[in-house]
């Protein structure tokens, strides 16, 4: 049996340690699939940044941000986190929660085009 | 914006005979400088009074916004200039805002650091572009009960 990971609470891990990206949905995993095959070089990039420091907006301020007010928020597996997004290109976006406690990013949502279309 | 300090005021007989220790002085802080008909002029870097103007705007914009929020006059958002955006929000999240941006505005007009409030600000309207994608939203903000997971990516 393939053991089910949920978040995991009050689990520290060293900050050095890549993070774990793992999809929120089958629909996320798909997404990020196949924006691998269109892109992947700059889909390594992203998790690249996602593994290593998903909350850094030192480099570049404008493309990091931590999505505020009620869509700041989201329910994951009965834990309350954080939403964050990257602006991957000037159309790509990646929406996710990263998980402190147990060192994880939920991968959300990716996209290769612009939000303001419907994907 | 710098810190307030004590401001030393010279004569123009002053600046004229030790201008460079007076531009000197005042890359550190305001320097006045009081001419032959009593006129007090201020000598300081214009970037520091660039951003004093921005603020200056920034907290006229920002009490228009204050007062609908807390009047509960969601029509007069999107007349609050530079925080118009913030109409695409419903109104518990307005009142978020107001909550968030108060505090960095203050420590910004007490001569902090600005950063902190233009970095809110764009986490703000990064989010706010969201709103204005129906299902994006409605996607970004399902909840997800039992996360799909047993995979790395």
């Amino acid at each position: 049996m393939t053991k089910k990971h949920g978040p995991t609470k009050g689990t520290s891990r060293r900050d050095d340690q890549p993070w774990d990206i793992r999809p929120v949905s089958a629909n996320a995993k798909k997404q990020w699939d196949e924006a691998n095959e269109r892109e992947p070089e700059l889909i390594e990039k992203v998790r690249e940044r996602l593994r290593s420091r998903p909350m850094d907006r030192s480099d570049n301020p404008k493309r990091t941000h931590p999505l505020k007010g009620s869509l700041g928020v989201k329910w994951v597996g009965g834990q309350q986190l954080p939403v964050w997004q990257h602006e991957l290109t000037g159309a790509g976006r990646v929406w996710y929660c990263p998980d402190r406690s147990a060192h994880v990013v939920w991968l959300v949502k990716i996209t290769l085009s612009h939000p303001k279309q419907t994907d | 914006m710098r810190q307030l300090q004590t401001t030393t005021t010279y004569q123009v007989t002053d600046f004229a005979r030790r201008y460079r220790d007076v531009l000197d002085e005042a890359r550190e802080r305001e320097v006045f400088v009081r001419d032959k008909d009593g006129t007090t002029l201020v000598v300081t870097i214009a970037e520091e009074v660039s951003k004093n103007r921005e603020l200056v705007a920034l907290s006229s914009d920002l009490f228009r916004l204050l007062r609908a929020v807390m009047g509960n006059r969601a029509e007069e958002v999107a007349n609050s200039g530079q925080f118009a955006w913030l109409s695409v929000f419903p109104e518990a999240d307005r009142r978020l805002f107001v909550d968030e941006v108060l505090q960095p505005m203050l420590v910004a007009l007490s001569g902090g650091p600005l950063r902190p409030l233009f970095e809110l600000i764009e986490d703000w309207k990064s989010t706010a572009e969201l709103w204005t994608n129906d299902e994006l939203r409605d996607e970004l903000m399902a909840p997800i009960d039992t996360p799909f997971s047993n995979v790395s990516l």
